[in-house]
């Protein structure tokens, strides 16, 4: 009877202190930073807070934004996920609830980012995903129009075709693409609609549209289609899985012009597992340390000086996304939500380390520009960036 | 308030009465009146979704006693179906939506319950854990490559439907309605696979029934659990629901306690609430988790309230019916004679290489009382496995009543009216003497499954007539006063006589006792010689016993089989076997005989 008791109240004690009274912000700036820091990707979690507390650092040591004539110091909220949906949703409200902040960067993986997203929505909190490439997380998942408090630092895999038609018909100076895609997936179909548009708005013109299915191993058909077109470059969103086969069968059809990939080629497998036949590929990503942008370089030293190693894009993007909230915040002189969510709706040019971004009125997707590599012996080179 | 009257409160079920219906009102007034904050609100609803996962997969893992870690692929199942309902098929705001998504996903998953359970019947322990674990990955595989749920970046669009109440709900209905079912013959067959698969089949408990069941009333749940899991967060995704979803169930339910239902309730709430309250401590939070449940692992291996209930949640203490029953004895319940009960004929059974019993046979009328002897070895328990249905013979017939019984399953031979009691003593050890006794009344309850989940309809009578027919039989026996008493608890003499009652319970025809007297002294070996002619005579049983004590044999049966390496080379009156050359020599060996 006393053991049972004694747990009961254990339980009580639990339940009150789950219970306790939020803390209100006052002369700080709060923001909530929710990451994957311990679950199935902590890397990710940890480079998210890493840079975190390095922007932080470096907004405070500048004296801090400031707000109706006081400077204020920005404070960090930072939550775990564990790599749960469930959590991050928990984190994501408690944040709002409890801790009161100003917006929220975080959640990194789609699948945590998702709900804490709608939490932020119905609250009207802005929170910023840094590496959600979901088109779905800045959507009403509803009416499918855009969310009014969810943005994200990152472009959407459907982006990229754009940027990459823009570097094939500008860089590149190809005259005629060829596509072949996987049709049975909605975010390479649409990638591949936008590579047509911008190609084709470039002066391009796309010659050949071949297609296949997720499982598909023998794609000569297609391949000899293209051939047949004599493009100048063939643009193949695949996932790295399927690029050596489509390429070896490629080069075994005669097909010896270069080919473009997006960040799903962007893995050290794809080079082992295609050796010299991607020799001299292009592909986009969010950012690479190799670039010579200065706002970049900057970037990758102080990180370097803090932790010791190379940043990756999600603390590249974790950044950025705490550099367009500063901004914000500056712009709106407030912690008012909705006067945050209007000045970063309002961003124009943010010169970030992963290109410059702006966002258009009512989307919380950035225009934003994109790293090109190439695949030179073996090894991933950067070769530009690309501005929308 | 003092400890009694804090325990008086405790103990009393209208206080649970009085806490389910302020729950109910304060579960309607916290949202519409936002007397807790919206964090708060999340939480509770965590906890009561966790409390309805964490008892569903008690009942197999706890009160089963088996292994499961299939529920997460339960609830995924639950959550999409429900989802796919809501999203794309039911109008949208209407009331009757939710709660009959939410059942629609319960019976999807349920329907994999079933799946998973058919072929699983004989895989215990390890194997139904690793078949589980495969349908795991099977169903967040196979969801992964569906395009028209999303594939692996999940599915959208659920309206905020699960709230405060609905959980409220749906965590009480689950609670009542498993109650009910571990409180029913199903539940008593439930614990019995616990305690002893086998034993519980040779007393007339469909194992297979009981099994299929569980697994279809536990999964069920788990895709209710899932249904209110996908209007919560609004989102789904396949990853969600892996190996690491179960795992965090099969914490909750190790940490509150198997086998238990408050257990149950302590388990989720307390790992729910503490994962939140935990949070100041990063990265820690999750070592400290599993740290937790090692060092209760090491402590108390069966969790909090490991095998135990709070007082609210126990079974309520119910009076003997109308009275003393028509009674237990054969007076009260006469049967048609039969001139040859048991006809055996060239029973023949062979180990790999080694004939155990060859060409037995054996015939007894039904009011026979026959004994078994022979050497170690001679193939004596064989012949008990082969009649009961253990074995399957490889040759030969066994006719009971008139009956051929010949590789019939056990539990098909105990409805025919044969019951036995084991070498060494195999009773439910953890269960009381009345759940022994009452376990053993499977086969002749009336109570339907949907009677034995609301406690409805018949169950009422058939339980006090199941329980009212125990009673007497230790009432028969003056074992009434050790009723509640648990079995394992016993004097090892009460143990081999409670044996019997309990197989007599099953109300044979013909009663198998291998070795009533191992292990016992002479005056308790005078006791049980005493016992076994008032069974014979008062239940109007045949006998047939196996023992190496000749005192009783030799007092006790009417006639003598001698077995040596598989087969009788001597039968007769106990006067003629002890002068028999044959068995003199098989026991003392051919110098001796001659």
């Amino acid at each position: 009877m006393r053991r049972l008791s004694l747990s009961l109240a254990c339980c009580s004690a639990a339940v009150v202190m789950l219970g306790g009274c939020g803390r209100r912000s006052g002369d700080t700036i709060r923001i909530g930073v929710i990451a994957e820091l311990t679950g199935s990707i902590p890397a990710v979690g940890a480079s998210c807070r890493n840079a975190a507390l390095l922007a932080a650092k470096e907004i405070n040591d500048a004296g801090g934004i400031e707000m109706g004539g006081k400077k204020k110091k920005i404070e960090l909220v930072i939550e775990d996920t564990a790599a749960k949906a469930d959590q991050a949703a928990a984190a994501a409200q408690k944040a709002i609830t409890r801790d009161d902040v100003a917006a929220i960067v975080g959640p990194n993986s789609s699948s945590n980012a998702l709900p804490a997203a709608e939490i932020a929505e119905k609250a009207g909190v802005v929170m910023i995903a840094p590496w959600s490439t979901n088109p779905k997380t800045t959507l009403d998942a509803q009416t499918n129009l855009p969310k009014k408090f969810v943005f994200r630092a990152c472009f959407t895999d459907m982006f990229q075709g754009h940027v990459l038609g823009k570097f094939a018909a500008e860089t590149l100076k190809a005259k005629k693409a060829a596509m072949l895609y996987d049709v049975a997936s909605e975010v390479l179909k649409s990638q591949s609609e936008l590579f047509k548009q911008s190609f084709e708005a470039g002066g391009g013109r796309v010659v050949a549209v071949e297609t296949y299915t997720t499982g598909d191993k023998d794609f000569s058909a297609q391949l000899t289609k293209i051939k047949k077109a004599g493009p100048d470059i063939v643009f193949l969103p695949s996932y790295y899985t399927d690029v050596p086969l489509q390429v070896q069968q490629a080069h075994r059809l005669g097909l010896k012009v270069p080919f473009l990939g997006s960040d799903a080629w962007s893995t050290e497998e794809l080079i082992k597992m295609c050796g010299k036949d991607c020799d001299g590929f292009y592909l986009s990503n969010h950012y690479s340390p190799q670039t010579t942008n200065p706002v970049t370089r900057r970037f990758i030293d102080s990180y370097k000086a803090a932790y010791g190693g190379v940043p990756d894009d999600v603390a590249a993007l974790t950044y950025d996304s705490f550099g367009l909230l500063r901004v914000a915040l500056a712009a709106a002189g407030t912690t008012d939500h909705r006067a945050i969510r209007d000045a970063l709706s309002r961003t124009t040019d943010y010169q970030g380390v992963t290109g410059n971004m702006r966002f258009t009125p009512g989307s919380g997707d950035p225009v934003k520009g994109a790293v090109i590599l190439q695949i030179k012996d073996e090894k991933f080179v950067w070769v530009t960036d690309v501005q929308p | 308030m003092t400890w009694h009257t804090a325990g008086a409160l405790f103990r009393d079920r209208r206080t649970l009465y009085a806490l389910t219906a302020t729950g109910f009102v304060l579960s309607w007034a916290i949202p519409r009146f936002g007397l807790l904050d919206a964090y708060v609100q999340l939480i509770l609803m965590y906890v009561g979704i966790n409390v309805i996962l964490c008892l569903s997969l008690n009942l197999i893992n706890g009160f089963m006693g088996e292994f499961s870690v299939g529920h997460a692929g339960f609830m995924s199942a639950g959550a999409y179906t429900a989802s796919l309902l809501t999203v794309r098929v039911f109008p949208h705001g209407v009331a009757w939506a939710f709660p009959a998504a939410c059942l629609a996903g319960g019976c999807a998953a349920a329907l994999l319950g079933l799946l998973v359970a058919l072929p699983s019947f004989k895989t215990r322990g390890d194997y139904l854990a690793i078949v589980t674990l495969a349908f795991v990955f099977i169903v967040k595989s196979a969801v992964e490559n569906i395009d028209a749920v999303g594939g692996p970046r999940g599915f959208l669009g659920m309206d905020h439907l699960t709230t405060l109440p609905w959980v409220f709900a749906w965590t009480v209905g689950t609670v009542f309605v498993i109650r009910n079912f571990i409180y029913s013959r199903y539940g008593r067959g439930v614990l019995a696979v616990r305690e002893d698969e086998t034993a519980a089949e040779f007393m007339g408990v469909d194992t297979r029934q009981v099994k299929v069941l569980t697994f279809v009333v536990a999964s069920f749940f788990a895709g209710v659990a899932g249904a209110l899991f996908a209007h919560l967060l609004q989102y789904i995704s396949p990853g969600m629901f892996d190996i690491v979803k179960s795992t965090e169930m099969l914490v909750m339910v190790y940490l509150g306690g198997v086998a238990s239902i408050g257990g149950s309730l302590l388990g989720a709430s307390l790992y729910t609430v503490l994962l939140e309250v935990l949070r100041p401590l990063a990265m820690w939070r999750m070592v400290l988790m599993p740290l937790l449940l090692v060092l209760l692992m090491i402590f108390r291996p069966r969790g909090i309230m490991g095998m135990r209930e709070f007082p609210w949640f126990r079974r309520r203490p119910q009076a003997r019916g109308g009275g003393r029953a028509a009674g237990v004895t054969a007076a009260a319940q006469p049967r048609a004679q039969v001139p040859i009960l048991l006809d055996v004929s060239g029973l023949t059974h062979r180990f790999g290489g080694l004939t155990a019993v060859s060409g037995f046979g054996l015939r007894m009328s039904s009011s026979d009382l026959v004994g078994i002897i022979g050497p170690n070895g001679a193939g004596k328990t064989t012949v008990f496995n082969l009649i009961t249905g253990a074995y399957r013979p490889d040759k030969g017939r066994i006719l009971f009543a008139g009956q051929d019984i010949t590789g019939r399953r056990p539990g098909e031979i105990n409805a025919a009216g044969i019951a036995r009691t084991f070498q060494n003593i195999r009773l439910f050890k953890d269960l009381s003497v009345l759940d022994n006794i009452m376990t053993a009344h499977y086969a002749r309850s009336a109570c339907g499954v949907a009677e034995a989940l609301s406690h409805a309809g018949r169950y009422r009578a058939d339980e006090s007539r199941v329980r009212d027919h125990a009673l007497d039989l230790l009432a028969f026996f003056e074992m009434e006063g050790q009723a509640s008493a648990c079995a394992g608890s016993l004097p090892y003499g009460l143990q081999r006589r409670l044996e019997i009652v309990r197989a007599l319970a099953t109300r044979p025809r013909l009663l198998l006792l291998d070795e009533p007297a191992a292990g016992m002294n002479p005056l308790e070996v005078d006791q049980l010689m005493e016992f076994i002619r008032r069974v014979r005579a008062e239940f109007a049983v045949a006998i047939l016993l196996i023992e190496h004590q000749m005192r009783l044999v030799m007092s006790v049966c009417e006639r003598v089989e001698v077995l040596d390496f598989g087969t009788t080379i001597a039968a007769g009156t106990p006067a003629q076997i002890q002068s028999h050359p044959r068995v003199l020599e098989a026991y003392l060996g051919q110098e001796a005989a001659s």
